[in-house]
């Protein structure tokens, strides 16, 4: 049974690492926090917190989000979908067969992810909490695979590739805005800062600003243990709702 | 022989509509079974049923004395299926879709090697290993998707209707390739709505029809009921509906079909009256300008048990 995830697991991992998913998780992030930190440098107190500081974080943060298209990409994508038929076919569980993508996802992304953050952080580029890096990579690898999750539910569920990218992609643009990853929510009055509390992304990209800043933040550890409790949850209902029918 | 597939009263409905109703038949060791049966029969969903796509909602499936439901893994790592849809990655090499498949049942290195030389070899696609899928043509393709389905040896290949839009070469490279596999001791399962194929390659066949069996036996068996009978199809210049009236009164003839200006006429073995039809033919001052006969078919067949063809 190992052989075979190990198998499927290098198999999904050579069908994630092309050049375009390697130039959204490891290239955009620098020119998008390059961008944006140049484009807003005059609103930011540069002692303190510069244009770059800030959106080095929320960059990231955005980049995740919209990655999150990736898995269901792996998993129902037309020009995949057929060979991936075949391997219902072989001798191999169905939890092997999804965990095996589940986990190439989560490795690629968030190894990209954390390579960006290093070296943000190793050229000064961007302050990401010195010291502490360590703390900001593992609550970002919890959202990771937070995202991944969601995506991959979706998309066994609503049995769409097509769908579940339209539904992410549409769902992260707004939840971007509402998290403050592009402007301070604030700045959209009370009723959107109160819709925005009761979002992930929001929990994540605040308790990324207090570790950074603060150098803690009390609810580090709930934000990551909630993360994680909803990626078990998400991992249920694609445990439930994977289905080789799919690929009739 | 030895029974390694039994099928015991299989239903599946999709939705409110029922695709297999109480099927059942049995494959012998070494044996191809031909499954024909025009689109819609359920030829399709039987082979998803055995290949674990879908489920069954009644009934008993064994495979190799095992239960599909309760040993799935174990009778999957004996099965070798070739879907109707290609199911390849057109991104990667021939050699390297062989591999990876091969490898999900449990081949490694040199033996990996060897099988995916052998089935690419097999198939004529050895000086194409490191090609990519999508440069391929339709039947090039097929012949991978094949390829995948026999590299780990199994003891049973299902192949669902394989030479669906391919050119005559790669469907005789196809069929030929099977009755090789089948001298080599595997067992075959093939699906079709070609009655030649089945013909040709088919130890015993099973005849479907909107989901059921409708008639199961060897191709002589299934044309017993014909082996007194002859076809004739004329092609005739004047042809009118008087013309084949007459013709129908004439004793010995068993059926006529019309297909505008050509007759196919049935007539038994037994009586002696084709010179009566031509007879009949050049007193009325027509021209047969094409004549053409064979004996009983699996299409007649078809059309006696369902009163309708096999291919529309």
């Amino acid at each position: 049974m190992m052989k075979g995830f190990y198998t499927l697991f290098k198999q999904a991992l050579c069908q994630l690492l092309t050049p375009a998913t390697l130039t959204i998780f490891l290239i955009f992030p620098s020119v998008l926090t390059f961008l944006m930190g140049f484009l807003f440098d005059g609103l930011y107190n540069t002692t303190l917190v510069s244009s770059y500081d800030f959106y080095g974080v929320t960059m990231i943060v955005f980049i995740a989000m919209m990655g999150a298209t990736v898995p269901a990409n792996i998993f129902l994508e037309k020009h995949l979908k057929s060979g991936n038929t075949r391997i219902f076919y072989s001798p191999v569980s169905r939890v092997s067969i999804y965990m095996a993508k589940i986990l190439a996802c989560f490795v690629v992304m968030s190894l990209c992810i954390s390579i960006n953050m290093i070296l943000f952080q190793v050229t000064s580029f961007v302050n990401l909490g010195g010291s502490r890096i360590s703390y900001v990579i593992l609550l970002m690898g919890a959202f990771v695979l937070f995202l991944i999750l969601l995506s991959t539910a979706l998309c066994v569920t609503i049995h769409s590739e097509e769908l579940t990218n339209v539904i992410i992609s549409n769902s992260m643009s707004v939840l971007g805005l509402l998290s403050g990853i592009f402007f301070p929510i604030a700045s959209l009055g009370d009723f959107f800062e109160m819709i925005a509390q009761f979002s992930p992304m929001k929990w994540t990209v605040d308790c990324l600003f207090q570790i950074i800043y603060d150098g803690r933040s009390e609810y580090y550890w709930w934000i990551i243990f909630g993360l994680v409790v909803l990626s078990l949850l998400l991992l249920m209902i694609v445990h439930r709702n994977y289905r080789p029918d799919d690929y009739i | 022989m030895n029974k390694i597939l039994e099928v015991k009263n299989t239903e599946k409905s999709y939705k409110e509509n029922k695709a297999i109703h109480n099927l059942s038949f049995d494959v012998y060791e070494g044996e191809i079974l031909g499954l024909l049966g025009p689109n819609g029969a359920g030829k399709s969903t039987m082979i998803s049923i055995l290949s674990t796509l879908l489920k069954s909602d009644a009934g008993e499936i064994n495979v190799f004395g095992y239960s599909l439901m309760s040993h799935t893994n174990h009778v999957k790592s004996q099965l070798g299926i070739v879907p109707q849809e290609i199911a390849i990655y057109e991104d990667i090499s021939a050699y390297r879709n062989v591999a990876f498949f091969a490898s999900l049942y449990g081949l490694q290195k040199s033996e990996l090697k060897r099988r995916v030389h052998d089935a690419l070899k097999f198939v004529g696609l050895d000086d194409k290993e490191n090609e990519l899928p999508k440069t391929f043509s339709g039947g090039m393709k097929r012949r991978l998707n094949i390829a995948c389905a026999i590299a780990h040896h199994p003891k049973l290949l299902i192949l669902d209707e394989p030479t669906v839009g391919i050119d005559p070469q790669s469907r005789n490279h196809i069929l030929s390739s099977l009755k090789q596999l089948k001298e080599m001791g595997t067992t075959i399962i093939y699906t079709t709505h070609y009655m030649e194929e089945v013909e040709e390659i088919a130890d015993r066949i099973v005849i479907m029809d909107k989901g059921r069996k409708i008639a199961e036996g060897t191709l002589h068996e299934l044309l017993e009921r014909y082996k007194d009978t002859l076809i004739y199809r004329l092609y005739i210049q004047g042809l009118t509906l008087d013309i084949e009236n007459q013709l129908r009164m004439i004793q010995g003839v068993e059926n006529i079909e019309r297909l505008e200006d050509s007759l196919t006429i049935t007539i038994s073995k037994k009586e002696d009256i084709f010179h009566k039809i031509i007879l009949l033919i050049i007193q009325e001052n027509c021209h047969i300008t094409k004549m053409e006969m064979e004996e009983g078919n699996l299409e007649m067949v078809f059309l006696e048990l369902t009163g309708k063809k096999l291919r529309d």
